[in-house]
C-alpha cells in the first residue's frame, strides 16, 4: 500500500528520508522554505517539492497533509518541528514524527503535563542522543565496524572485516566453524559488491561480513574472526557539545563496565557547564583544533577516541592523529557525506553519520506491520529489521523453505519466548515469533507482502 | 601606624616582582626571601600588619579558587582523590614520623616532624598554578583536589598535636569531634549551595555590576570562614567552601573580576609574613638528619604526585608534572612547627624554607623535567609504554 508522506525540512535528514521512501515507492512531498535548497531537491530527487514555509497550515494543506499517512518534521528548529506535528495531528495525520535536537526540549514535553497524544506528536527523535547511543555500542564491542542490538539486547548484529588471522576463510558457509547460535547473513566483497550469501558461498580475506546471533556466543565468534579481544576502558571524547555530553553521561551510567572518561572541549563556558552536570568524567579545557600537547598526551594513552567536535575537518585530523598515536578504537562523527572518501582513504572505517542515523530511526516508524526495529547498514544497500510474525500473515505456520521469501533476504534469528533460534529450511515460523531479518534494501519493501 | 612603612613595603613588592619576572623566577620567591631578609629589622607592628593583610590575601586566593569549583565538580574530584590523600598521609606524615623515631627522637618531636613534612603549601601551589597558567590543566585539578584533602586533614592533625603537646596524651574524643565538625561544615555547605544559592542565581546575576555586590560576596566568604574557625577548622577550608557555594549562582567570572585586584594587593603580604615568621633563633640540630628529611620530603611528594596522579587518571607526563610540583611546604608546616621548642622550630624553619624554595623552582620547570624523565623512562622501560606512541 502506498502511503503519502509529508516531510517538512529539506536538509540532510529530510533528503535522506525522501530518497529512501521514494525508493520504496511511497508518495513523498517535501516542504522546504529555502528556494535554493528546494531547487536542488527538485533536481536531485524524484519527489514533489513545495517551496514554502512549513509552519503555515495553508502550505501543509498544499503539500497534501489532509491525505497524508505520515508527517515528518525535520527542520533545524525544534519548536517548528513540534508545531508542524501539532498542525498535522489536527489535520488528521495518523503518524507524526518530530526531530527534537535539544534534549531539554524533549523532556519539556513531559514537563508540560500534556501527553504526546495531546500535543500531537507520536514519535520524538533526538539525533544527538541516537548518535551517542550508537557510539556507545561501538565502544562496548570495539572489534565491530557496525553493531546493532535486537530483541531487547538478546540478539546482535555485528559487521567486521575479515583478516588473515581469521579461521573462517576457505570454507563454504555451511561448514564455517562458527559457534552455534550465530550466522553470517551478508558479505560485502572487496570489489564493493554485496551479497546475501547461501551455504555454498565462501568468505575471503578483506570481505566485510555481517553476523547475526545470540549475544552470548558473539564474543566467541568474534574471537574466531579476530583472534583478539579489545577491552575499552580509557575513553577520550573530543567535543563537549550535546553528543559528547550525552555519550559521557551514557558511559558514566553504564552498569556493566567502569569507563575512565576524559572529555576535551575548547569552549571554557561549555567546560564549566559540563563540570556542573557530569559526575565521573574528567573535563579538560583544550583547543583540539590546535592539536596542543595536552590533546596528544591524552589521546596517546586512550583505548578509544571519539571525535564529535561537530566539525568534519577537525574530526578527521583528530582521528588521523589518534590512528598515528596507536589508539585501538576510533569513532568519528561525520556530518557531511562528502568527507566519507577521506575516511576511506586514510583507513578509518568507524565513522558515524548523524543524519543517516536520524533518518533510519525515523524510517522505522514509516514501516507497516509490527516492525520493532529497523537498522540500515553503513553500506546503504542492506538493512536489518526486527518484526513480529502476525497471526494473519502468509508466513505464519509455514516452513522457512516453503514461505517463498524473495532472494536477497535471510532470517538471522528467531526469538521465541526465551529461545533464540538460528533457523534452517525446516524451521516452522509461528505467530508471535520475533524475527531478525537481514535484507537488501531493494527488496525490503516486498517483505510487507509476507508479514502484513 | 606609620603609613610610610606600608608604602615602602609595597614599593619593594613591586620592585621585587618586576625584577623576578624579568629574570623568569616566580615572584613569590622574592616575597619569601624579602620576609626572611627583613625579619630582623621589621617591627612587631609591621609583622602583625603583614600577618593581617596577608591572611586576607590568602583567604581571597582560596575563595577565588572555590568560585571555580562548582559543587558537582568538587564531588567528582573527591571521588577520585581520597585514595591519593590517604597515601599522602602515610608517606609524608607516617614515614617521616617513623624515620624520626628510628633516629632516636622523642615521640612528640617525631610527631611534629611528621606534621611539618605532611602538607604541601596550598598558597604557594595555588599561586604557582595561577602564575604558570596551569590552573586549568588536569594535573592542576589533581593538585587542588589533593590540597583540599590536606586542608581537611590538617586541622585534625593540628588538634591532635596541640592536645598532645598540652596534655601529653592523645585524645580520641577530640579527634572524633573535629572529624565530625569537618563533615558537618561540608554537609552544611552542600545544603546551603543546593537549597540556598542556586535559587539566588537570578538575584546575583541581576545585580552583579552594582556596588553592593562585592560587599555581599565578601560577607558570604568571611561568614563561612568565620564559622569554620568557630568550629576549630581551617579558615581556608571555610573560605574555599564559600567560593564553592557562590559558584552555584553561576556568576563566578563576575565575582572574580572584583575580588582579583584586592587579592593581588594583599597576597604578597602573606608570603612576606611567611618568610619573616620562620625562626632561626638557635643553631641547627642534627644537620645530617635534616638533610635526609628534606630529601625524603621532596621524594615522598614526587611519589605522591606521580603515583597518585596515575591513580587519579592523569597521563604519564601529567603525573610527572604533578610529581615535580608538590614539594613546597608552607603555612601549615609553620603552624605545626610553632608547637615545638626553639631548637625544633629552627630545625623545622630550615626544612620549610628549603622545601619551599626547591619546590617553587621545581614547579616552575616541571614541564621540562617531566618531558626529560618521560623520555628516559620510555627508553629504559619500553614495555610500560607499549600503548603510548608519539606523533
Amino acid at each position: 500500500m502506498v502511503v503519502n508522506v509529508v516531510i517538512v525540512g529539506g536538509g540532510r535528514v529530510g533528503r535522506e528520508l525522501a530518497a529512501n521512501l521514494s525508493e520504496k515507492q511511497q508518495t513523498v512531498v517535501i516542504v522546504e522554505k529555502d528556494p535554493e535548497v528546494a531547487k536542488m531537491l527538485k533536481k536531485k530527487l524524484d519527489v514533489l517539492v513545495v517551496n514554502d514555509d512549513g509552519a503555515n497550515m495553508a502550505t501543509l494543506v498544499k503539500a497534501g497533509i489532509r491525505n497524508a499517512g505520515i508527517c515528518i518534521a525535520v527542520t533545524q528548529i525544534d519548536e517548528l518541528n513540534l508545531m508542524v506535528c501539532m498542525m498535522a495531528d489536527r489535520a488528521g495525520v495518523p503518524t507524526t514524527i518530530a526531530r527534537v535536537r535539544n534534549p531539554e526540549g524533549q523532556s519539556n514535553i513531559a514537563d508540560t503535563g500534556f501527553s504526546k497524544d495531546e500535543i500531537g506528536v507520536d514519535h520524538v527523535i533526538n539525533p544527538e542522543r541516537e548518535l551517542a547511543l550508537e557510539i556507545s555500542k561501538m565502544l562496548h564491542y570495539p572489534e565491530a565496524a557496525e553493531i546493532e542490538y535486537f530483541a531487547g539486547g538478546r540478539v546482535m548484529m555485528v559487521a567486521t572485516t575479515v583478516t588473515e588471522d581469521t579461521e573462517i576463510t576457505g570454507y563454504s558457509l555451511k561448514d564455517v566453524p562458527l559457534p552455534q547460535g550465530c550466522i553470517i547473513v551478508g558479505i560485502k566483497r572487496k570489489d564493493g559488491s554485496f551479497i546475501v550469501p547461501s551455504g555454498e558461498d565462501t568468505v575471503m580475506v578483506g570481505d566485510k561480513v555481517y553476523l547475526i546471533g545470540n549475544v552470548k556466543v558473539m564474543r566467541k565468534a568474534s574471537w574466531i574472526l579476530h583472534h583478539r579481544e579489545t577491552i575499552v576502558k580509557n575513553v577520550v571524547i573530543l567535543g563537549g557539545d550535546t553528543v559528547g555530553f550525552t555519550l559521557a553521561s551514557i558511559l558514566e551510567n553504564n552498569p556493566d563496565r567502569k569507563f575512565k572518561i576524559k572529555l576535551i572541549e575548547k569552549d571554557e563556558n561549555i567546560c564549566k557547564e559540563l563540570n556542573r552536570k557530569l559526575t565521573k568524567t574528567m573535563v579538560l579545557h583544550g583547543n583540539y583544533s590546535e592539536l596542543s600537547y595536552l590533546n596528544a598526551e591524552e589521546i596517546s594513552e586512550a583505548d578509544a577516541l571519539v571525535t564529535v567536535s561537530g566539525d568534519d575537518r577537525t574530526n578527521i585530523v583528530a582521528a588521523i592523529m589518534g590512528e598515528k598515536l596507536g589508539v585501538k578504537k576510533i569513532v568519528a562523527e561525520l556530518t557531511n557525506n562528502e568527507y566519507t572518501y577521506v575516511y576511506d582513504t586514510v583507513g578509518i572505517d568507524n565513522y558515524v553519520n548523524t543524519h543517516l542515523i536520524t533518518a533510519y530511526k525515523i524510517l522505522r516508524f514509516t514501516r507497516k506491520g509490527d516492525v520493532l526495529a529497523l537498522s540500515h547498514l553503513k553500506e546503504q544497500n542492506a538493512e536489518v529489521m526486527e518484526l513480529i510474525v502476525p497471526e494473519s500473515c502468509k508466513a505464519a505456520g509455514a516452513k522457512v523453505k516453503d514461505a517463498n521469501f524473495p532472494k536477497g533476504m535471510l532470517i538471522g534469528t528467531i526469538v521465541r519466548g526465551e529461545e533464540i533460534i538460528v533457523p534452517y529450511g525446516d524451521t516452522v515460523l509461528q505467530p508471535g515469533d520475533n524475527l531478525i531479518i537481514f535484507t537488501l534494501t531493494s527488496i525490503s519493501r516486498k517483505l510487507d507482502t509476507y508479514f502484513c | 601606624m606609620d603609613y610610610i612603612y606600608i608604602g615602602i613595603i609595597l614599593l619593594l613588592f613591586f620592585a621585587a616582582n618586576f625584577l623576578f619576572q624579568k629574570i623568569h623566577i616566580p615572584p613569590l620567591l622574592a616575597y619569601i626571601l624579602m620576609g626572611i631578609a627583613l625579619s630582623v629589622v621589621i617591627t612587631e607592628e609591621i609583622y602583625i600588619l603583614a600577618d593581617h593583610i596577608g591572611e586576607i590575601g590568602i583567604m581571597l586566593l582560596f575563595f577565588l579558587l572555590g568560585l571555580h569549583y562548582p559543587l558537582n565538580h568538587l564531588l567528582n574530584i573527591s571521588r577520585r582523590i581520597w585514595q591519593v590523600g590517604t597515601m599522602d598521609v602515610i608517606l609524608n606524615f607516617g614515614v617521616t614520623f617513623l624515620l624520626a623515631q628510628l633516629f632516636g627522637f622523642g615521640l612528640f618531636t617525631s610527631l611534629i616532624m611528621g606534621g611539618v613534612a605532611y602538607a604541601s603549601s596550598s598558597s604557594i601551589t595555588i599561586k604557582m598554578l595561577e602564575d604558570t597558567d596551569r590552573d586549568k590543566t588536569p594535573e592542576g585539578e589533581f593538585k587542588v583536589g589533593l590540597l583540599i584533602f590536606e586542608d581537611i586533614v590538617a586541622p585534625v592533625m593540628v588538634s591532635f598535636l596541640v592536645g598532645f603537646s598540652i596534655e601529653g596524651v592523645i585524645s580520641g574524643e577530640g579527634i572524633i569531634l573535629i572529624t565530625v565538625r569537618v563533615v558537618l561544615l561540608i554537609l552544611a555547605s552542600i545544603l546551603i549551595a543546593v537549597y540556598g544559592f542556586r535559587r539566588l542565581e537570578l538575584f546575583v546575576n541581576r545585580y552583579l555590576a552594582r556596588e553592593f555586590m562585592p560587599l555581599f560576596t565578601l560577607a558570604v566568604a568571611f561568614l563561612i570562614a568565620g564559622l569554620a574557625v568557630y568550629m576549630d577548622l581551617s579558615k581556608l577550608l571555610g573560605v574555599f567552601l564559600a567560593g564553592v557555594i557562590l559558584s552555584e549562582t553561576r556568576a563566578s567570572d563576575g565575582m572574580d573580576s572584583f575580588i582579583e585586584p584586592i587579592k593581588n594587593v594583599t597576597l604578597p603580604f602573606f608570603f612576606f609574613w611567611f618568610g619573616a615568621s620562620i625562626s632561626f633563633e638557635v643553631g641547627i640540630m642534627a644537620p645530617g638528619f635534616l638533610l635526609l628529611l628534606i630529601l625524603w620530603g621532596l621524594i615522598a611528594k614526587m611519589l605522591i604526585g606521580f603515583w597518585g596522579g596515575r591513580i587519579y587518571g592523569l597521563t604519564w607526563k601529567g603525573s610527572l608534572r604533578a610529581a615535580f610540583s608538590l614539594g613546597q611546604r608552607g603555612e601549615f608546616s609553620v603552624v605545626i612547627a610553632a608547637l615545638g621548642d626553639p631548637l625544633l622550630r629552627t630545625f623545622c624553619g630550615i626544612y620549610i624554607v628549603v622545601t619551599a624554595l626547591v619546590g617553587v623552582l621545581n614547579f616552575h620547570r616541571a614541564p621540562e623535567y617531566a618531558e626529560n624523565v618521560f623520555c628516559r623512562l620510555k627508553k629504559t622501560f619500553p614495555g610500560w609504554f607499549a600503548n603510548t606512541k608519539n606523533l
